[in-house]
């Protein structure tokens, strides 16, 4: 791309992201009364508080633990503990919420009618024995390797 | 990495946007509009895929957020004015994706615990998202560009190609630099740890740093988007089964299930919910269709007497959910044709529920004159249960579930 059509795209891109803001302000002034814009406002800045203050700063502890740990630990076995923690971290905010609501009753019935709570603990066990499984498997396979000098092992 | 999430990311909230606006304009459509009935899954299609794309943002943005989360703590924390509307522009974007996903993510299983109207308000935020989402693309377009492709990203061997500007100062730069700017040689750099601060930041800073082989960044790199990429492909297979019969059997987090509920099939609102009682909907119940003066009225009775058709829709709600199911009732074409209605005039349901946006809603001619289209009597073999909208309801193809009007009590040709 040259510098002239990544600076078109970009004006282009600017003007049309500006007036894609002022819709989106026009229809939220336009369609919701004033208080609820406020309770919007509220969210939009808990969202912000929930991101900044807790998800950047548990992502920092853990990258911070992950820092110190990397000095003794191999940087795969790293990487699928990370994979677990990861995955067992996004459905426990996907599902955690289905599962509070269910227990305080759902709207009907049919809404919300499997075990949520039970099946994420499931989950999460499956995630655990998975990650050691690979570990342990990661583990012995590096081992043998090693002792073939003729495989890389860097 | 952030390039290939964000793309992902990108491509997520754009069929989310797409598929968004065809369910806003179904259910709110401007004059001028006319829609496709088939497929007959159309809805079920398109508003499965919002929900799941929606659904699969939750990784892939935490994912980005992971990648960029460096980003947040640069010092100074605004450098100038190109560097502010980028700040500004993610800081929007972050904050409205966040409550567009968890609101929307609520709102499948309805649970409005946000001081705000969900519909308005998350068409509006689509806007300022994609919007902001635009602006960020171009403060980032020169790094995108030159990321874009792998044969622009990496050597022959794997390695990540960075600029001069992406590489990392080491400690003999920074004293080069100090020296060019006071003129004087500067010694070895060493450290002074003062204080409980100094000594925590003394102390994370005594990990010694990595050194890792291209082999290893690349583990660390392609573990990391396969993570992502694993984490989005669960979440999508153990929840997609709600909106897609081939997923159903492994769908153990969705807010609904296939075949739990009356008649088989899942409720949205019920007769409870919608102020519908056994009193309203009785012997006494008939169905009025009208066209200006003309007024014909049946009992259920009477529509059981008149032709049937039996037809296999789904049920697709704008919450996601979906479910095909057999419907069997009066053609509503046929009912129209008794009041004379023209092929190309529209129609105005109204239902016996006491309160609720959709009480009374409008169908286009395209629907109306569509031979799947039902006033249903029974579902999937069995009467309608109140719930499901007794003692008549219509079904038609690729409409939303909330237009699918339940406890049906007046049939109006304008």
């Amino acid at each position: 791309m040259s510098a002239t059509s990544v600076k078109n795209w970009r004006v282009t891109l600017v003007v049309l992201g500006l007036l894609l803001l002022a819709l989106g302000a026009y229809v939220m002034v336009d369609t919701v009364t004033p208080g609820k814009i406020a309770g919007v406002a509220l969210w939009l800045l808990l969202a912000l508080i929930v991101h900044d203050g807790i998800i950047a700063l548990v992502t920092f502890g853990v990258a911070f633990l992950l820092r110190k740990a990397g000095r003794t630990i191999p940087i795969a076995v790293l990487a699928i503990v990370q994979a677990g923690l990861v995955l067992c971290s996004i459905f426990a905010i996907i599902v955690l919420p289905a599962a509070y609501k269910k227990s305080i009753g759902a709207n009907n019935s049919t809404v919300l009618p499997l075990d949520y709570a039970p099946s994420l603990v499931i989950f999460w066990a499956v995630v655990a024995v998975l990650t050691g499984l690979a570990v342990v498997g990661y583990t012995a396979l590096a081992r043998r390797q090693k002792d073939r000098p003729s495989v890389s092992q860097d | 990495m952030a390039v290939v999430l964000g793309r992902l990311l990108g491509i997520a909230f754009l069929v989310c946007f797409g598929t968004g606006l065809y369910s806003h304009f179904l259910q709110n459509p401007l004059p001028w509009m006319v829609f496709p009935t088939r497929p007959q899954s159309l809805y079920q299609l398109s508003q499965g895929i919002h929900i799941t794309a929606g659904i699969a943002c939750f990784p892939l943005i935490l994912g980005k957020l992971y990648v960029v989360f460096p980003d947040l703590f640069q010092t100074p924390p605004i450098k100038n004015f190109g560097n502010f509307l980028e700040r500004a522009s993610i800081t929007i974007f972050i904050s409205a994706s966040l409550v567009q996903i968890t609101t929307g993510l609520l709102n499948t299983y309805q649970w409005y615990v946000f001081p705000f109207s969900f519909r308005q308000v998350h068409f509006a935020l689509s806007f300022v998202i994609i919007g902001s989402l635009a602006i960020h693309i171009a403060t980032k377009l020169p790094l995108i560009s030159r990321y874009w492709t792998r044969s622009r990203s990496f050597d022959a061997e794997g390695n990540l190609l960075l600029d001069d500007a992406d590489q990392p100062l080491t400690k003999a730069d920074v004293a080069t630099e100090l020296a060019e700017t006071t003129r004087e040689p500067v010694g070895a750099i060493s450290r002074r740890v003062d204080g409980l601060t100094g000594r925590v930041f003394d102390w994370i800073d005594s990990a010694p740093p990595r050194v890792d082989t291209p082999t290893q960044a690349r583990v660390s790199r392609r573990g990391f988007v396969a993570t992502i990429a694993v984490a989005t492909a669960a979440v999508v297979a153990l929840t997609a089964g709600q909106s897609f019969r081939v997923l159903d059997a492994i769908n153990v987090f969705a807010p609904r299930k296939n075949f739990v509920g009356p008649n088989g099939l899942p409720v949205n609102r019920t007769a409870r919910a919608a102020q519908v009682t056994d009193a309203d909907t009785g012997a006494d119940w008939a169905l009025s269709v009208s066209r200006g003066a003309t007024v014909k009225i049946y009992t259920r009775a009477d529509l059981e007497a008149m032709t049937q058709h039996q037809v296999d829709l789904p049920i697709a709600c704008v919450e996601g959910w979906s479910q095909m199911a057999s419907w069997r009732g009066v053609r509503l074409r046929d009912l129209l044709d008794a009041v004379g209605a023209h092929p190309d005039e529209d129609l105005r349901l109204t239902s016996l529920e006491k309160k609720g946006g959709f009480r009374v809603t409008e169908m286009g001619h395209e629907f109306v004159q569509d031979d799947l289209t039902l006033v249903a009597l029974e579902l999937n073999g069995g009467a309608l249960d109140l719930d499901h909208g007794f003692p008549a309801r219509m079904i038609a193809p690729g409409r939303p579930g909330v237009l699918q009007t339940k406890w049906l009590s007046k049939l109006e040709v304008i």
